[in-house]
């Protein structure tokens, strides 16, 4: 068949299919939720968003609500305290106002979460289906993870206040480690602190290679539980032909208020931003008053539609020109034995100058005309 | 081998780091023959160089259309692009200062009128101080603003200072050091990554010479 770009579905809902049974193989529910959340969730939680700009409106009752900017917030709302563990996974499309265009866009997004008493293996888990997940996209692409404590505490062995923190860690976010020392000048702090911090954001490479560079900085301070967390996260990869695709690299740093322990990016080549994204949130389940741990990610398809976009290069395959005047059920006849060939036909009175076809064709006489291109 | 795309601003900064480049063993030779080409390629050393304006430099390397760039320090503070900023080339050095009339004395019962075409260094920086502000945005002779009752203040870059002597001006504050920096696309930095790793650390060699 060569029906075209229009009837097949479109590469990213592959995906999304494709997803969704990856998501139930590992016995994750899928999880449906309603478009709109009251607005006052948000309103205490603007923090925890990617931006604060929401949109409102009153429903009939005289609620305020909003549509959803975004989708881990409504899951550990009404995730249920001691309820072991709960597995689940969405694709829903939430409504954000984008860097790029300053406006309002629908953004469609597929993730999961894992919620309850986590365990490492879990997290392993998580992680596994992430690199699963890149791998569904494209298969060259990179799993790129680090460790907020590691972070943390070797940003802490600087010294100095939560602003001199919040910009050496901007510095690790962005690989810069040249304006380091200007940052100690300011605050007032030696540059020699900062050497053990400099070296760590320095850090790129397969898991193991990083693993005992990190042993090796001199200086730094006790991350032997925190390497070990990175260590067992890994061990699901073992003997896995992904684990090459896996890089340990502490320019992933995540927001603290919302992040904690293992966080992660994923690439993929034919990109220019990281297309996934995720980690452990405990920090941010006990800011919304939850005592067990989450593990999630999600991916943001808006950001693979250059990636699968072979631009469709025609409207449809024939336009088919009828006379006018001619008998409906013949035109129908002519354009069922073109669609009996794989083609798409678009029938008209008149040839439409901005609609791109492979094929234009006359219908006259009750006979089709103009179609030697056509096998 | 896949080339690696450079952006390099355009102008005396850009051919000052373009031989930096070639010193490090990645030359073009046909980027620095006269006439209007913008797109130089060598498929000796695979390198394909792009000359943008110094302001979209950053631009071009966030959204992957350059794997890699070089983007004055400013630049980089205002428009806040989500790359990797690999190392500080030492080129270009020149400071964003906010500067004023020789007689300017703040009256902070009011607002101060601060005219630039740094808007976010602007609002950082005051912000941090806590003064109240309005930014008048502008995009070119800056230095004006003042004389013409536009501003109060300016926030610009500053070189040599001859500009804003020859304008009756004079630095009130220092905001920030700027230099040229070399900027990575980080999906680039991750599949891209031995031949950005190569040229950082051999550029890196280079400047460590000259310093």
């Amino acid at each position: 068949m060569r029906y075209t770009e229009n009837s097949r579905p479109e590469p990213t809902e592959r995906l999304v299919f494709s997803l969704r049974e990856l998501y139930s193989s590992f016995g994750y529910k899928r999880y449906r939720m309603s478009k709109f959340e009251e607005y006052d969730f948000y309103s205490r939680n603007k923090e925890f968003l990617v931006s604060d700009q929401i949109i409102t409106f009153t429903d009939t009752n005289g609620r305020l609500m909003a549509l959803k900017p975004d989708v881990t917030l409504s899951i550990i709302k009404n995730s249920p305290e001691n309820s072991g563990i709960s597995k689940l996974f969405y694709d829903e499309n939430v409504y954000r106002v984008t860097r790029s265009s300053g406006t309002f866009r629908e953004i469609k997004q597929v993730g999961l979460e894992c919620i309850g008493n986590t365990d490492p293996y879990c997290l392993s888990e998580v992680m596994y289906l992430a690199s699963q997940t890149l791998e569904r996209v494209s298969s060259k692409n990179a799993l790129t993870l680090s460790h907020l404590g590691i972070l943390g505490k070797f940003a802490a062995s600087v010294g100095g206040d939560e602003y001199t923190t919040a910009r050496l860690l901007e510095c690790a976010s962005s690989k810069n480690t040249h304006d380091i020392d200007s940052i100690c000048v300011s605050a007032g702090i030696p540059v020699c602190n900062a050497s053990a911090f400099k070296q760590l954001i320095s850090l790129c490479g397969a898991p193991e290679q990083v693993v005992d560079q990190i042993a090796n900085i001199e200086g730094a301070p006790d991350v032997n539980k925190e390497v070990g967390e990175l260590i067992s996260s890994m061990g699901i990869f073992k003997d896995s032909p992904v684990r090459s695709k896996i890089v340990i690299d502490f320019s992933v740093t995540g927001d603290m208020n919302y992040y904690n322990g293992i966080v992660f990016k994923g690439y993929v080549d034919g990109v220019p931003d990281s297309v996934l994204s995720g980690g452990c949130y405990d920090t941010l389940m006990r800011k919304l008053g939850k005592r067990s741990g989450a593990v999630g990610f999600a991916i943001y398809l808006d950001k693979l539609e250059r990636l699968f976009g072979e631009d469709s290069e025609y409207d449809s395959d024939v336009m088919l020109v009828y006379e006018k005047g001619s008998d409906p059920a013949l035109i129908r006849k002519a354009a069922e034995e073109l669609n009996s060939k794989g083609l798409t036909v678009f029938c008209t009175p008149d040839a439409v100058k901005d609609r791109k076809c492979r094929y234009v064709c006359e219908f006259k006489d009750g006979k089709v005309k103009g179609t030697d291109g056509i096998s | 081998m896949e080339y690696l795309n450079i952006a390099l601003p355009k102008g005396r900064l850009g051919e000052k780091v373009y031989r930096l480049f070639e010193d490090a063993g990645f030359g073009c030779p046909s980027l620095l023959q006269p006439g209007r080409k913008l797109i130089f390629e060598n498929n000796q050393n695979y390198v394909r160089y792009f000359w943008v304006k110094p302001s979209d430099v950053a631009v071009y390397v966030e959204h992957g259309a350059a794997d890699i760039g070089v983007a004055g320090k400013d630049i980089i503070a205002e428009y806040a692009p989500d790359v990797y900023e690999l190392l500080d080339l030492g080129l270009g050095k020149c400071r964003v200062c906010v500067a004023a009339p020789k007689d300017f004395n703040d009256d902070t019962r009011k607002t101060l009128r601060v005219a630039t075409k740094f808007c976010r260094i602007a609002r950082n920086y005051y912000a941090n101080t806590g003064r109240d502000i309005d930014i008048i945005p502008l995009n070119g002779s800056i230095e004006i603003a003042p004389i013409l009752g536009l501003s109060d203040v300016i926030v610009d870059i500053v070189e040599t200072g001859t500009t804003l002597k020859e304008n009756d001006l004079s630095i009130v504050a220092e905001i920030m050091p700027v230099s040229a920096r070399l900027i990575s696309n980080k999906a680039s930095f991750r599949f891209k990554n031995d031949q950005i790793e190569n040229l950082t650390a051999k550029l890196s060699a280079q400047i460590g010479d000259i310093q």
